[in-house]
C-alpha cells in the first residue's frame, strides 16, 4: 500500500468517526417549507404538461 | 505522516473522496446554482432544444420541456442534499447499493458514455471557433474543426487541475456568457419573427399531434435531465446547507437549464423554417446576427465551452477517484480528457445524439431511483459512514464477491422495465403504457418499488447489512468540538 493510500484512508476513518457520532451535527435539513415549496413548483408544471398538450 | 504527505491528504478532501466536514464547505445555494448553470446551460442545451424544435410546434415543445424538466427535478434534485449531507460523493454511497466493486464498474460503464456530453461541447467550440477562423478569411478543413475541438478539452482539463475554486471563479466569469448567449439567441430571434409567426410554424421532423408523440417528447426531456446522475453528488458535497444545495440544484439543474433547452427549441424551429436545419447553435447564430452580433457570439459559445468542461472535468474526476483513491488528480484527469479527445475524433455521438440520450437515460433513471428509495426510505437518512467507507470492516460493502445482487437485481430490473416499453433505437413505444409512464420514469420507478419490496425481505435485509450497519458504529474518538477548532 502507497503511504498516500494508507494517509487517505487514515484520514477518512478519522473523518468517519467524527461524522458518525450522534453529536456531529450535518446542519440543518430540509423542511416543511421546502416540501411547500416542491408541491408548490411540481403542481404548476403539471398544469404547464396538461396546456401544452391542449395547444398541441 | 510528513508534512508534504499530510498537505497531500488534506487535498484529497477537495481533489479526493475523503468526507468533507460541514466546516470546510466551501459554496453556498447561490455558489451551486452558478456552478450548476455553468455545466447544465452549455451550448448542449441547444443541441438538445433544437432536436425538440424540429420535432415539434413551439407552444407544446415549450411546455413540455420547460415543465417536464422542472417537475422532474424536484424528485432528482433530492440526490444532491444527499452528498450534502454526508459531505461525500453519490458514487461513494452507491457503495452499500451495488456494492464495492459493482459500483465501480457502473461507473466506469456509465462514465465511458457520458463523456459524449463534453465530446458535444468540445465539438460546439471547434465549430464556433473555426467559424470565427473563417470570418477573418481562413479556410478551416474538417481536421483543423477537431483540433480546434480538441482545445476546448485541453483548456477544461487545465482549469479543472487548478481545484474547485478555479472553477468557481472561471463559472462566475464564464456563466454571464452562457445567460448571454442565450438572451442574444432570444433577440435576434424575435427581431426577425413575431410571435404569431413563431407559434404558426410547423415543424420539419414533425412526431405527429397524438398523446403518444406528447410523451415521447416528453420521454426525451426526462433522459435529458436524469443524464446528470453522474454530477450530481460532486459539487453540491461542498455545499454549505441542505436548502441551498436543493433549491440551488433545482434552478441550475432544472430551471434554468430548463429554460435554455427552450431557447434552444424556438431556435430551432425558427431556423427550420429558413432551411437550416442544424444542432448547432452556431449556425444559428451566424445566420442571424451577422458579421459583428454573430461573430460576438461565437467569442462567448467558446468562452462558455470552456467553463462547461472544466466543471464536468473537476465532477467526473473526483467521483472517479472511488476508484483508485490514491491515484493523482491530474493523471485521473488526464485519462478521461484523452477519452473524451477519442469521441471527439469519432464523432458518432453528436451523429447518434437520440441513441446516446437513451443509453445514457437508461442507465440513470434506475440508479437515481435506487438511490433516492435507499437513502430517504430504506435507511430513513440514517448511514454510517464507517460502513461507506469500510473502516474498521474492510468488508462492508462487499456482499457477492463486490457485488451487492440486490442493488443489482433491482437496477436490472428498471433496465428491462425501459425496453419492453422504449425502442431507443428507432425512438418508438413498443407497447402502450409508455403512453402513461414514460421509458425513464418507469425505468426509475420499477427499479424502486423492486429495491424496496426486497429490502422488506429479512434474509435479503440481512444480506444488505441494513440492520447491522449501525453496530459497527463506535463512539466517536474525537469529538465535534475538535473539528471546528
Amino acid at each position: 500500500m502507497s503511504d498516500l493510500l494508507e494517509g487517505i484512508e487514515e484520514e477518512i476513518a478519522r473523518r468517519a468517526r467524527i461524522i458518525d457520532d450522534p453529536s456531529y451535527d450535518p446542519g440543518p435539513k430540509l423542511d416543511k417549507n421546502d416540501l411547500i415549496g416542491a408541491i408548490i413548483l411540481a403542481v404548476v408544471c403539471a398544469i404547464g404538461i396538461a396546456l401544452g398538450y391542449i395547444l398541441m | 505522516m510528513s508534512k508534504n504527505m499530510d498537505t497531500e491528504v488534506n487535498n484529497e478532501v477537495y481533489y479526493g473522496i475523503i468526507p468533507v466536514f460541514k466546516n470546510e464547505k466551501l459554496y453556498n445555494g447561490m455558489d451551486i446554482f452558478i456552478i450548476l448553470s455553468g455545466i447544465s446551460i452549455a451550448t448542449w442545451c441547444y443541441t438538445h432544444g433544437g432536436h425538440l424544435g424540429t420535432s415539434m410546434g413551439l407552444a407544446p415543445a415549450v411546455l413540455n420541456t420547460f415543465c417536464t424538466i422542472s417537475l422532474a427535478s424536484v424528485f432528482v434534485i433530492l440526490v444532491c442534499v444527499i452528498a450534502t449531507r454526508l459531505g461525500t460523493d453519490i458514487w461513494v454511497y452507491q457503495r452499500t447499493i451495488l456494492g464495492k466493486t459493482g459500483c465501480n464498474l457502473f461507473l466506469l460503464a456509465f462514465f465511458f458514455a457520458t463523456w459524449g456530453w463534453y465530446a458535444i461541447n468540445a465539438k460546439v467550440f471547434g465549430s464556433s471557433m473555426a467559424k470565427l477562423i473563417e470570418a477573418l478569411g481562413i479556410n478551416v478543413s474538417a481536421v483543423g474543426e477537431t483540433l480546434l475541438a480538441l482545445l476546448c478539452v485541453a483548456l477544461g482539463w487545465y482549469v479543472a487541475c487548478r481545484g474547485p475554486v478555479a472553477v468557481r471563479t472561471t463559472n462566475k466569469l464564464m456563466v454571464p456568457c452562457l445567460f448571454a448567449i442565450g438572451f442574444i439567441l432570444l433577440i435576434l430571434v424575435f427581431n426577425r419573427w413575431s410571435l404569431a409567426e413563431l407559434l404558426a410554424m410547423k415543424p420539419v421532423n414533425d412526431v405527429g399531434k397524438s398523446w403518444e408523440s406528447y410523451v415521447l417528447i416528453a420521454e426525451w426531456n426526462l433522459a435529458y435531465l436524469f443524464a446528470w446522475y453522474p454530477s450530481l453528488g460532486a459539487l453540491p458535497r461542498l455545499c454549505k446547507t441542505e436548502r441551498g444545495s436543493y433549491w440551488g440544484s433545482i434552478a441550475g439543474f432544472g430551471i434554468t437549464l430548463a429554460l435554455f433547452v427552450c431557447i434552444g427549441a424556438v431556435a430551432g424551429l425558427a431556423m427550420s423554417s429558413v432551411g437550416i436545419v442544424s444542432h448547432d447553435p452556431t449556425d444559428w447564430l451566424v445566420y442571424l446576427g451577422g458579421p459583428v452580433v454573430g461573430l460576438l457570439s461565437l467569442v462567448l459559445v467558446g468562452f462558455a465551452n470552456i467553463s462547461t468542461a472544466s466543471a464536468g472535468t473537476y465532477s467526473h474526476v473526483l467521483s472517479s477517484k472511488i476508484i483508485k483513491p490514491d491515484m493523482k488528480y491530474w493523471q485521473l484527469a488526464t485519462l478521461w480528457c484523452i477519452w473524451c479527445g477519442i469521441l471527439v475524433c469519432w464523432g458518432g455521438i453528436w451523429d447518434n445524439y437520440t441513441i446516446f440520450l437513451a443509453i445514457i437515460g437508461t442507465m440513470a433513471a434506475p440508479a437515481i431511483g435506487l438511490l433516492v428509495t435507499d437513502f430517504y426510505i430504506v435507511r430513513k437518512g440514517k448511514v454510517s459512514m464507517k460502513h461507506l467507507y469500510g473502516v474498521d470492516d474492510p468488508n462492508s460493502c462487499t456482499f457477492t464477491g463486490g457485488f451487492n445482487l440486490v442493488g443489482f437485481g433491482a437496477l436490472a430490473a428498471g433496465i428491462i422495465a425501459y425496453f419492453i416499453v422504449y425502442d431507443p433505437f428507432s425512438s418508438a413505444a413498443r407497447i402502450a403504457l409508455f403512453n402513461y409512464t414514460t421509458a425513464t420514469l418507469l425505468a426509475c420507478a420499477v427499479a424502486s418499488v423492486t429495491y424496496y419490496l426486497l429490502s422488506r425481505i429479512p434474509a435479503l435485509r440481512s444480506y444488505m447489512k441494513l440492520d447491522t450497519e449501525y453496530d459497527a458504529v463506535s463512539p466517536a474518538q474525537e469529538t465535534v468540538e475538535t473539528v471546528t477548532e
